[in-house]
């Protein structure tokens, strides 16, 4: 390489670091440093008052015995699970829907209707359908009196206000699904259906044998992220049921919050958050090692 | 540009230097209150302005810190003075003073009392004693009664009347509520379910659960608010009272059913239970028929505690101009500042006024209820306890309502979501 090359290369490297920059001093300050922060806060007790305690392993011991603990990754989990399945299913369905031969105007005007609700601030979605699964007044229970469907105590018993969360969560997201969908199916080359119809497959083996797995990269990214975003489910129960009826849609953000900014715990709120951590940590780990199994890469 | 004349430079410099400390600096008082609704905030800058007016000298610099409750208010409050904030003073409720205490955040305001007792001698006069009570922790006042708020039962006149049921009397009790509770319940539609119910059952803590503790001669903790009482045999018999208004007598809707004010202006609700504080909402829709009631009692046997919040502006130990802050704090219990909070018909406040001549005087009578005077009398005529708040305030209502839920959601049984409770309150208050 000759001196005028290396010259080049150097430029081209601080115009590189400089366009990422504003990334970088924004990670470093909002993501980086806080997850820092909270490494060594975990060892400490602090009320945000006083100084803060050296407790040494303290919240970690407490973290082993907090029966909260349990109840709030269990109600998390069963949300999560249901959000993200309900996402990729139906985000899937009505992708597949939108892609099928129909007038490209409706085509677009589907696709923003359905991403509209992803553009809104979480506690307005929360707060009208407050109103509308008010038990006795909501208009959901209205139209369901209508055919002859008791009223449904949507958000104050737990069955039902945990399926109602993961009803709204998914409603609000399921935008952002469809049209990643979307893009990966339009990447998936026409001639291949082309070749399946030759060969006899039907509408039904086409989605399964062709469809599914070549969209199986986008499926993968979607479980992925949108596992790791469920997981910090927060303002959707914290709006429609403030974790209720007797904790049962308290999630671990909640709960972290509560411990942190409402009884002035910090230690221990952020040992809960790096368990949080922790587990979505492992739980990626283990979807990347499964991966190979059901992903197939062109 | 070239400094060809350094002299015009230094002159004009000069000129700004000697302007400036002409104007003598202002001191500035940093002032947290909580801003419970938007409109609320041209009354407060109207306060500070009068108060600014008389005081050239000094400059509010007001924070104004939203929330739907006095304990959300106070979280932010206190992150806000950990954040590195140093208010002055700040407004804060029963329910935040023996945290602010405890944090050691307050400073005594015996010494500046005693130096202007006559100056407030006409203040003190004017106060119900069980309020100037509720602001004494361990002998040393921290602040002056502002304004308040009582439990009272409201009741719809108007369905009242269209019913013929005879409007509640004073030595009313629980079995006269529920009678009259059953009475307003009504289904208009013939399809089995009410359209209209008796009374609401808030899953809520002062709005909610315990007036009925008081009047039952209980309450959720001991009297030094130092030990859980959430397994007091009269604690389980007043949930269970609550759950059956909802799933046997059937009078009261489940909870969760909504916006309380605006169904019972809607005639769906005949009674609930609330302080002043509807009047904001029924002054904005143009409603009046409504009136109040002493909460009932439990039985003609059991004498009735009237339980109250009350408010002030306690002087903060991270106040770096204490003298100007005290002279706010006087301002803000003059009558005239005081008479601000009985409102107007354009902004409406919920509150009610520390002064006696002001909460049973003339001007309230322009809002209802018209029973309005016995707010006040509520505090003298029985015995009257401030809302029980520890220093875990926020812990111990979070633990109780999340039971509280449970058990009016009937997926507990009161002896269950009690015991549980007692167990979960006991540990917080021991930490």
């Amino acid at each position: 390489m000759s001196y005028s090359e290396r010259v080049l290369r150097k430029k081209e490297n601080v115009t590189g670091y400089l366009f990422i920059l504003p990334t970088l001093i924004g990670f470093l300050s909002f993501v980086f440093g806080p997850m820092v922060a909270a490494v060594i806060l975990s060892f400490f007790s602090w009320d945000l008052f006083t100084p803060p305690k050296f407790v040494g392993l303290g919240n970690y011991r407490a973290l082993l015995g907090d029966e909260h603990l349990l109840s709030v990754y269990k109600n998390t989990l069963i949300l999560v699970g249901g959000v993200v399945s309900l996402e990729i299913i139906g985000g899937l369905i009505v992708a597949v829907l939108i892609e099928q031969r129909i007038l490209r105007s409706l085509k677009y005007f589907l696709r923003t209707t359905y991403f509209f609700p992803y553009v809104i601030s979480a506690t307005a979605v929360a707060l009208v359908w407050h109103l509308l699964l008010n038990p006795d007044l909501g208009v959901v229970n209205y139209y369901l009196s209508k055919i002859g469907i008791d009223r449904i105590n949507w958000l104050f018993s737990t069955q039902w206000a945990r399926f109602s969360i993961i009803l709204v969560e998914t409603w609000k997201n399921i935008g952002f699904y469809i049209v990643i969908f979307l893009a990966g199916l339009q990447n998936i080359p026409r001639q291949l259906y082309e070749a399946a119809e030759v060969d006899g497959a039907n509408r039904v083996q086409q989605f399964f044998y062709l469809t599914l797995p070549l969209l199986s990269p986008t499926t993968f990214f979607l479980i992925v992220v949108g596992l790791i975003n469920a997981f910090q489910i927060f303002d959707m129960p914290y709006v429609l049921t403030r974790g209720g009826p007797g904790g049962a849609t308290r999630t671990v953000v909640m709960y972290i919050y509560e411990t942190g900014f409402r009884f002035f715990n910090m230690g221990y709120a952020a040992t809960v958050s790096l368990s949080l951590f922790v587990f979505i940590a492992v739980l990626t780990f283990i979807q990347f090692r499964m991966s190979g199994r059901w992903v197939f890469y062109r | 540009m070239r400094f060809k004349k350094p002299g015009i430079w230094l002159f004009l410099l000069m000129c700004f230097v000697l302007i400036g400390s002409a104007v003598p600096a202002k001191t500035k008082l940093n002032f947290v209150f909580w801003l419970w609704a938007p409109e609320a905030l041209e009354g407060w800058k109207k306060t500070f302005e009068g108060f600014m007016a008389e005081n050239p000298d000094v400059e509010v610099n007001y924070i104004s810190v939203p929330g739907a409750t006095w304990g959300e208010y106070l979280d932010k409050v206190s992150t806000l003075i950990a954040g590195g904030e140093k208010p002055d003073v700040m407004w804060v409720a029963t329910e935040g003073m023996l945290f602010l205490h405890r944090k050691n955040l307050m400073q005594p305001l015996d010494t500046y009392i005693e130096r202007d007792k006559a100056e407030l001698q006409e203040f003190f006069e004017d106060v119900a004693p069980a309020l100037l009570e509720a602001m004494v922790l361990e002998g040393k006042t921290y602040a002056l009664p502002y304004s308040w708020n009582n439990m009272v039962i409201w009741y719809n006149t108007k369905m009242f009347n269209d019913l013929g049921i005879a409007v509640p009397q004073e030595d009313w009790t629980k079995a006269e509520f529920v009678e009259i509770s059953k009475k307003l319940t009504v289904d208009r539609n013939n399809d089995g379910k009410p359209d209209q119910y008796g009374f609401a059952v808030e899953p809520a803590y002062f709005a909610g659960t315990i007036p009925w503790l008081f009047v039952r001669g209980t309450s959720l903790l001991s009297e030094d608010l130092s030990k859980s009482n959430a397994n007091d045999p009269k604690v389980i018999e007043v949930m269970q009272f609550l759950q059956d208004l909802i799933y046997k007598e059937k009078v009261a809707p489940t909870p969760g059913f909504g916006p309380t004010f605006n169904l019972f202006i809607a005639g769906q609700i005949g009674m609930f239970g609330a302080g002043r504080w509807p009047v904001v909402t029924f002054v904005q829709e143009g409603f009046s028929d409504c009136d109040i009631q002493y909460w009932p009692k439990w039985d003609q046997e059991t004498p009735r505690i009237t339980l109250f919040g009350v408010d002030g502006f306690p002087l903060l130990t991270t106040s770096q101009n204490p003298e100007e802050a005290w002279k706010l704090i006087k301002y803000m219990v003059r009558k005239d500042t005081q008479a601000k909070l009985i409102g107007t018909k354009e902004a409406p406040v919920g509150n009610i006024p520390a002064r006696r001549s002001l909460a049973i005087g003339e001007e309230m009578s322009v809002f209802p209820p018209k029973n309005y005077k016995i707010f006040y009398e509520s505090l003298v005529k029985f015995p009257a306890k401030p809302v029980p708040a520890p220093v875990a305030f926020t812990r111990v209502e979070e633990i109780w309502l999340r039971y509280v839920s449970a058990i009016l959601a009937n997926e507990m049984t009161p002896e269950e979501g009690c015991s549980k409770a007692h167990e979960e309150i006991s540990k917080a208050l021991g930490q």
